[in-house]
């Protein structure tokens, strides 16, 4: 078997992680293709944009 | 909130979330909530008027923090269509998205396993026909993953590689082969069209994958089910499961793989999960693997 891979941070339950700043959205493509927003009733929001334009697009 | 409760004769657990028998069920395109908000429309789910991919909480979850997560993804603001048709850089951008997801829930301590599917088709139970996937981000380890776990241990190494290398040198079950990518249905299927799409490279997760990997994995994924809808000329219902590494702090090794289970066994018959599935976990199948891979081949040939 292959050695264990590195988990993940462990983070806040229900908070965004450290991994989870906008310094590293979807790696690839920069930190202006997410756009979170929280709705009326609590519940997140992530727009992800600016995806098809990628070096395979 | 959901409870869970340990059913200690099978030793797994089962979720009640009772407030999903509430859930939006079937609404006609005028009312979908996954479209993108329209003018003097009623406010969707998504209160943009275009979008790319959006993920969004559940409003009707079966994990919630601070004991997991349920996501909605939502793979395009057009209301037709399917992973399928999406355009190859949006399917592409989807693997990017899952990535991400994979990173920022598989980073909370309070999810031990992230799961991201997609139910396809009245057939298996969807609620809504929008393109759309789902994650759950589960507070423990469930048991198929557990299984393949177990799996490693008793081939005495990561079994979807060894899987993996039986099927390209047996030959009879592969449907698509890329350099970095290959689809089959498997020696065991349990499902008549059941199919397997497996990294080459043993890649615990999406975090773990090349850029080109990503690539090839979208477009095999999105080969796969073209040919399944063109197999009897109809939209083909599966459930799709992205198999990864385990996030929780009793961390295993993964092989990131993707596992299709179409209940379709015939243009319009489908399979049960009746007594002997239920009752004994013993699946019976009416098909051969390789009867089931010759015909998945051809359609997807004709599919192009």
């Amino acid at each position: 078997m292959a050695s264990n891979p590195s988990p993940p941070p462990a983070g806040t339950p229900g908070e965004p992680s450290e991994l989870a700043s906008d310094d590293q959205p979807v790696e690839r493509y920069g930190p202006d293709a997410i756009e979170r927003r929280v709705k009326e009733d609590g519940r997140a929001l992530i727009l992800y944009s600016q995806l098809d334009h990628g070096p395979h697009a | 909130m959901s409870e869970l409760r340990f059913e200690e004769l099978r030793g797994e657990q089962v979720a009640y979330a009772i407030h999903r028998q509430e859930r939006t069920f079937l609404p006609d395109r005028d009312h979908c909530p996954l479209c993108p908000t329209r003018p003097g429309g009623p406010v969707t789910e998504i209160p943009v008027a275009a979008f790319e991919i959006a993920v969004f909480d559940n409003r009707f979850p079966a994990f919630e923090a601070p004991h997991g997560a349920a996501e909605v993804v939502v793979y395009t603001d057009k209301h037709e269509g399917s992973l399928g048709t999406l355009a190859p850089e949006r399917a592409e951008a989807l693997m990017w998205v899952w990535r991400h997801r994979y990173m920022e829930l598989g980073a909370r301590a309070d999810v031990d396993y992230v799961f991201i599917f997609e139910n396809r088709g009245v057939e298996v139970g969807v609620t809504l026909h929008h393109p759309h996937g789902q994650i759950y981000g589960y507070p423990f380890l469930p048991p198929v993953p557990a299984r393949e776990i177990a799996a490693d241990e008793r081939l005495g190494g990561c079994a979807p590689c060894k899987l993996l290398g039986d099927e390209l040198a047996d030959g009879r079950r592969v449907l698509v082969e890329t350099d970095a990518v290959v689809a089959y249905v498997p020696y065991a299927a349990r499902w008549a069209y059941e199919a397997h799409v497996v990294l080459r490279a043993h890649r615990a997760s999406l975090l773990h994958c090349e850029a080109a990997e990503l690539h090839a994995l979208a477009s095999v994924l999105q080969t796969l089910v073209r040919g399944y809808d063109a197999l009897f000329e109809r939209p083909f219902p599966y459930v799709m499961a992205v198999h990864q590494a385990p996030t929780g702090a009793d961390t295993h090794d993964g092989h990131l793989h993707v596992e299709f289970y179409p209940p379709l066994r015939t243009a319009d018959k489908l399979k049960y999960l009746a007594g002997s599935e239920q009752g004994a976990g013993t699946f019976i199948s009416d098909t051969l693997p390789e009867e089931s891979a010759a015909a998945l081949r051809e359609a997807i040939d004709r599919a192009g």
